[in-house]
């Protein structure tokens, strides 16, 4: 060989290996995950990842937090039209049908039953399924920090009062206030105007409808009728507990939250999400007060149904390599496990998803048991027997709506519409939406 | 030689100003054209079909009565906050502008705030003007209902707009204070000669040499409060309480990311666009004939 041409050998080598190379290292199985929570979930996830990474080294996960859902989810559209996309993104359960129907994603048991892992979905809750799988049996995507509904109470302040008995109803629910109030309590119920708790998890533990078609489950072309159900007598309490300073908004709080008031021992009562019960018990531990978790009340008339599942779950996108999705599906039977779960609820709060978990936990020993306090109660909550409405929620535009509900309702307690005009308001502009929704996606089928 | 002063070659400008086309095209102009196409079409948030739709995005938009009412406190916002800004900076540069003592150290800690980002600043008078535990709840002692942003809209706007309008001050104020300083200073003797005092020298000397840089601040305090004011109703209001701050840069934002409607946001800015395009020209039809350029 010539000099030169030994030269241009070289060369063009030289070029054939790092490309080889870096084909090599493109399809070692990295994959990234995309979150939203901050805080102390935020950092629970990235040891989650970092265990995972160490627990084996066929595949490895690079976590990246988006600092919110909302934002995870707007970053994740524009990589996904760039085809720089995560293999997994979370999402919050509010999104849920525009995610379905935008065809950007595998279903999750799919994913896990190509790569040949062996799941139990029986073991998972049935509220927790219900609301990501579709009637073929499918399930779209993977809860992950799940949260529901509670009723925390001061017992010390219910005591101090005179109750004796903790309300199960919300026409006994009133009684204790106005006892409380009668007593000289300035708070006895901390409330914040918000879908999530008067209207979706309301109309589920009511077994009502929020929308026709049993919340859109079943077709694209639903309609709003949350305006003439019960939910219509609960916002109506709820806005004469209001204006009889029974019931405390955020911004007459000093703090301006309503968990922190509680946790601060300055509420009687509160029903919030079991993601506040770790600050909760917190607060209470400090200003030295007792306080219990109990599932939230009902109207008489009706009998109790589950709860919905709050917080988010976890959606693989399309456009990856089986040697990816393989990672990803090691990566989703990782963080099911109960012993990942437990570690997980303890460090957040947020609830296990599995029969198996919650068993774990309640073998635990008695020292370790508080710090799951909110475990029982809200896994009872979600397990509960349900109807054909409380599935879940699967409205177009969802999130949008939830602000809308949110603007009419704060037109009505601040006495500028009725309740009723609220509620028909937010019902026709919900149904506006609705019916974009419709047209955006004209001839397509719901998976 | 070339002795006309013009340059010869005719590439030599365009490859001057090239970059800074080259920046104005990507930035400006292509997502500009990008809105206007999206407003004709319903777009999907993933991608993967898009229909052309007409005028349907207009007319829907044209049907709902939150869009005119979105408008319409985008106009009060918009006047509120010039309004406001231009009159406090007025106020401080003519103070400034005196003889006083250590005034050069107050013009310089006047501007400091322009640096201030407009979520911070958003945060900052949350804090302020909380009405339980800021120092706006001095009101509340008074009357329980007299300061509630949280629940009275009327009372929001008047938040966001003083928040809005204390970060334009600087800027205004270092305008008006080199305006004012640049009226020669016989002006004043001479007027001072004549018997008028500090308020009508105000009035009838200085106001009037200073309508170009008043006429300079409203355009810009206006097309800014249309657009800029994202940051403070992000971090303040979030657009309520009712949507009684939901201006139209804040609906573009969660019609467009919240709600994931991209259409139907990309015509809103569309129509935001030429809001601020009637404003300006308006201003320079009506407003700009008071004003006087000759000194």
């Amino acid at each position: 060989m010539k000099n030169w041409e030994m030269k241009i050998f070289l060369t063009v080598f030289c070029f054939i290996l790092f490309g080889l190379l870096y084909v090599v290292k493109a399809t070692a199985a990295e994959f990234q995950f995309w979150y939203g929570n901050t805080g102390r979930t935020g950092e629970a996830i990235q040891s989650l990842c970092g265990d995972f990474n160490k627990s084996q080294d066929e595949h490895s996960v690079k976590c990246v937090g988006q600092g919110g859902y909302e934002s995870a989810m707007q970053k994740a559209i524009a990589a996904y039209r760039a085809k720089k996309h995560p293999a997994i993104i979370q999402f919050f359960e509010a999104g849920t049908l525009d995610v379905l129907m935008s065809g950007a994603m595998v279903p999750v048991s799919e994913v896990i039953w190509k790569a040949g892992y062996q799941v139990d979905w029986s073991d998972y809750l049935t509220a927790a399924t219900n609301y990501y799988a579709t009637d073929d049996g499918r399930l779209h995507a993977l809860p992950f920090n799940v949260s529901t509904l509670v009723f925390y109470v001061n017992d010390d302040k219910l005591h101090s009062a005179g109750v004796e008995k903790v309300p199960s109803t919300w026409e006994e629910f009133e009684q204790v206030l106005i006892k409380l109030k009668e007593f000289g309590e300035y708070c006895p119920f901390a409330y914040q105007l918000h879908p999530w708790w008067h209207l979706e998890q309301f109309s589920s533990i009511h077994g009502v409808p929020i929308a026709s078609l049993e919340n859109g489950y079943e077709g694209l072309e639903p309609e709003y009728v949350f305006h003439e159900t019960l939910h219509l007598r609960m916002m109506n309490d709820l806005k004469k507990w209001h204006d009889n300073d029974l019931a405390l908004p955020p911004h007459k709080l000093a703090s301006g939250n309503i968990a922190s008031a509680f946790a601060g021992g300055d509420c009687a009562l509160l029903v919030t999400s079991t993601g506040s019960f770790s600050a909760i018990r917190q607060g209470s531990q400090s200003n030295n007060f007792n306080f219990s978790i109990h599932p939230v009340p009902h109207y008489e008339s009706v009998k109790s149904h589950n709860t919905l599942i709050g917080g988010a779950a976890l959606w693989v996108m399309h456009g990856f390599d089986d040697s990816i999705y393989k990672g990803v599906a090691a990566f989703l039977d990782y963080i099911s496990k109960p012993e990942t779960q437990l570690g997980f609820t303890k460090l957040t709060g947020f609830l296990p998803v599995t029969n198996s978990a919650r068993k774990l936990i309640n073998e635990l020993d008695q020292q370790d048991l508080p710090a799951f306090g909110s475990v029982n109660v809200g896994m009872t909550s979600l397990d509960k027997e349900g109807n054909q409405y409380t599935k879940g929620i699967r409205l177009g535009s969802y999130v949008r709506f939830r602000s809308i509900w949110i603007e009419e309702l704060e037109k009505a307690f601040n006495n500028k519409i009725s309740i009723e005009e609220a509620l028909l308001r937010a019902k026709r502009r919900g149904d506006k939406l609705l019916k974009r929704f419709r047209r955006v996606y004209e001839g397509e089928e719901m998976p | 030689m070339s002795t006309s002063g013009l340059f010869n070659n005719k590439w030599l400008p365009l490859w001057l100003a090239g970059p800074q086309l080259v920046i104005v095209l990507i930035f400006f102009y292509w997502p500009t054209i990008q809105a206007l196409w999206w407003s004709f079409t319903l777009e999907r948030p993933f991608g993967g079909g898009s229909t052309f739709v007409g005028l349907y995005n207009y007319q829907e938009l044209f049907e709902d009565p939150e869009l005119l009412y979105s408008l319409w406190i985008s106009i009060v916002f918009a006047i509120g906050t010039t309004g406001v800004s231009i009159f406090g900076a007025m106020l401080l540069a003519v103070a400034a502008d005196r003889k006083i003592r250590a005034k050069r150290v107050f013009r310089n800690v006047l501007v400091w705030p322009y640096a201030i980002a407009a979520p911070v600043v958003g945060v900052t008078f949350s804090f302020l003007m909380h009405p339980v535990v800021g120092a706006f709840s001095i009101l509340n002692t008074i009357s329980p209902e007299l300061w509630q942003p949280a629940i009275n809209g009327v009372h929001a706007m008047i938040m966001i707009v003083l928040a809005s309008a204390w970060t334009q001050i600087p800027f205004f104020f270092i305008i008006f204070l080199s305006g004012l300083q640049a009226i020669p200073d016989t002006y004043h003797h001479a007027a001072a000669i004549d018997g008028a005092g500090p308020w009508r020298r105000l009035k009838d000397i200085q106001l009037p040499l200073m309508t170009p840089f008043i006429f300079f601040a409203l355009i810009m305090g206006m097309s800014d409060s249309f657009t800029g004011s994202f940051g403070i109703i992000h971090t303040m209001t979030q657009g309520g309480p009712g949507g009684a701050t939901n201006l139209l840069v804040y609906k573009i934002y969660s019609d467009g990311f919240v709600g994931l409607d991209l259409s139907g946001s990309s015509a809103q800015s569309v129509l935001l666009m030429i809001l601020v395009v009637i404003f300006t020209v308006l201003n320079f039809r009506f407003i700009e004939r008071k004003v006087h350029y000759q000194r």
